[in-house]
């Protein structure tokens, strides 16, 4: 069946879509969703909405999101970033490394609340800054990654890394990358391609 | 993550206030890194959780005139790194915080957090209703006990995870509590309890009670001190065997110092008169050395599994004397 169809029928996907803005509309024209104010907002139950605002890869974005999702739900279910992956969801791996205020953290170990009014930088928002692209063209030419999988918080710890230090050592860059997993064992390759970065920056 | 309601207390009071309730179960939510892995695993259960994180007046590392230093509990581990008069005067400690977890973790991960942070046990951790859960098996006594502790344990056979405790407490630090809202301060030593007086709970302190402050008093200017730490990886482990000094040195000789051990005990361990013997022990001497490592792992009570740590209890202040001179 073709997609825009005159019949007047709804395609499956139609339906989908237009479900799923009618849900996010209602959601968004709500009043009755409070604000985080911490001088007026003391206690917020787990089934109440909240209304988040913070920056996002440097644009102020708000969305509503429930006291108990951490902001790695936030920024793959509600923002759509799917670059910052889910792997352990404990604070293990490094899969989904974020940089909040300029330090490299774990979005999957971080309540989404506790980032209201703070800058969050995710692989998709160093993709047009000169620095990420140096550093993903360094993963690339010094073969920084086997399946890849981790590579979005890998090329997230080094620029936090070279953001605060522009000529790490090999120990330093070890140190720096420390929290992040690679379970291909692409290490040597990785800080390779990190010196690689810093000498090109 | 199952909890009601997350709370935004505008006070240190109202938080302890708030935390102080008996018919609730209430956490603090200050870094969040152990937090929010109790939470996901469901290990324990909160009625409501306190951030903490916007009480700025908890986060600070100040160095007074007379050489004490204090640091907020809400520092984080990150910043304790960062600080370069604790790196120049204050190795132990220095060393201690960057080996802890990994730079995401040190990010966010606070000083009064690592303090108080839950066992690593498997048993604990995992799906058993074990002792320290509230029921009345230990696991790890029978079973597998290669991270357990060889020195003070039954009941129950945990290890202090820290690797701040070890550090501060060779410092001979003070920790500050708010409790029923006044704070008083304890040598850190003191803050943490053994199984055989309680096995449902790692410290001193009481529902409503937040711990505060840490305070380091002056150091003399000789001071020379380090942290070894073993772990099965080279990086983003907990200790298997770690060990804090604190030294003083004439020449060769030690006039006088403290030895603190992490991963082999519920608590941070020390012996009073391992710390006697220490002084005047000569560090070119090795013999002496050795015998003065052997007394101290006679009190050694290893489980099935964890033998190893005996051994390397002694190696590891063997290691540590051969680097500190």
């Amino acid at each position: 069946m073709p997609e825009n169809n005159s019949t007047g029928k709804f395609s499956r996907r139609k339906f989908v879509k237009g479900f799923g803005a009618t849900v996010a509309g209602a959601v968004v024209l709500n009043p009755s969703i409070p604000k985080i104010t911490k001088s007026l907002q003391k206690k917020i139950k787990i089934s109440e909405k909240i209304k988040l605002n913070f920056n996002l890869n440097g644009k102020n974005v708000s969305t509503d999101i429930y006291p108990y999702n951490t902001l790695l739900e936030v920024l793959r279910k509600n923002m759509r970033l799917t670059g910052t992956k889910k792997t352990c969801n404990n604070g293990e791996c490094g899969g989904c490394t974020v940089i909040i205020n300029k330090q490299a953290i774990y979005s999957c170990h971080i309540l989404a609340m506790d980032i209201e009014g703070k800058d969050v930088l995710t692989i998709e928002g160093i993709g047009d800054m000169h620095a990420g692209e140096v550093i993903r063209k360094a993963f690339k030419d010094m073969d920084g990654l086997q399946c890849g999988f981790c590579t979005p918080g890998q090329v997230m710890s080094a620029y936090a890394l070279l953001l605060n230090n522009k000529k790490p050592s090999l120990d330093e860059i070890k140190t720096a990358m420390s929290g992040n997993l690679c379970r291909c064992g692409a290490y040597h390759n990785i800080s390779a391609s990190v010196i690689e970065a810093s000498n090109k920056l | 993550m199952k909890f009601k309601s997350y709370v935004y207390p505008l006070s240190l009071s109202a938080a302890s206030a708030f935390l102080a309730n008996k018919n609730e179960l209430n956490f603090l939510n200050a870094g969040g890194t152990d937090l929010l892995g109790l939470l996901k695993e469901d290990i324990i259960k909160a009625d409501n959780i306190l951030n903490l994180k916007y009480l700025k007046d908890l986060k600070y590392i100040n160095q007074e005139p007379s050489g004490e230093l204090n640091i907020g509990a809400l520092t984080s581990i990150s910043e304790i790194i960062n600080n370069v008069f604790i790196k120049k005067n204050y190795n132990v400690l220095h060393q201690a915080a960057s080996q802890i977890a990994s730079p995401q973790l040190r990010n966010i991960g606070t000083v009064g957090g690592n303090l108080c942070q839950r066992p690593r046990c498997n048993y604990f951790r995992g799906d058993f209703n074990c002792l320290r859960k509230g029921g009345d098996t230990c696991f790890a006594f029978d079973g597998f006990n290669k991270y357990h502790c060889i020195m003070n344990g039954g009941p129950c056979f945990i290890v202090n995870p820290s690797d701040l405790a070890p550090a501060l407490i060779s410092l001979g630090a003070f920790v500050s509590v708010f409790s029923n809202g006044r704070e008083k301060e304890i040598p850190l030593q003191d803050f943490y309890i053994l199984p055989s007086a309680n096995y449902l709970k790692e410290t001193i302190l009481e529902k409503g009670d937040i711990v505060t402050k840490i305070r380091i008093p002056a150091q003399p200017r000789d001071l020379k001190s380090n942290y070894i730490k073993i772990k099965e990886r080279e990086t983003w482990d907990f200790a298997l065997v770690s060990l804090a000094a604190s030294l003083v040195l004439d020449g060769k000789k030690i006039t006088k110092g403290s030895l603190v051990f992490g991963g082999v005990a519920p608590a941070p361990y020390f012996s009073v008169k391992g710390n006697k013997d220490l002084i005047g022990l000569d560090l070119k001497n090795n013999k002496a050395i050795e015998s003065f490592a052997e007394a101290f792992v006679k009190d050694a009570n290893p489980l099935s599994m964890n033998g190893y740590k005996a051994i390397m209890m002694k190696n590891i202040i063997i290691k540590l004397f051969s680097e500190i001179i």
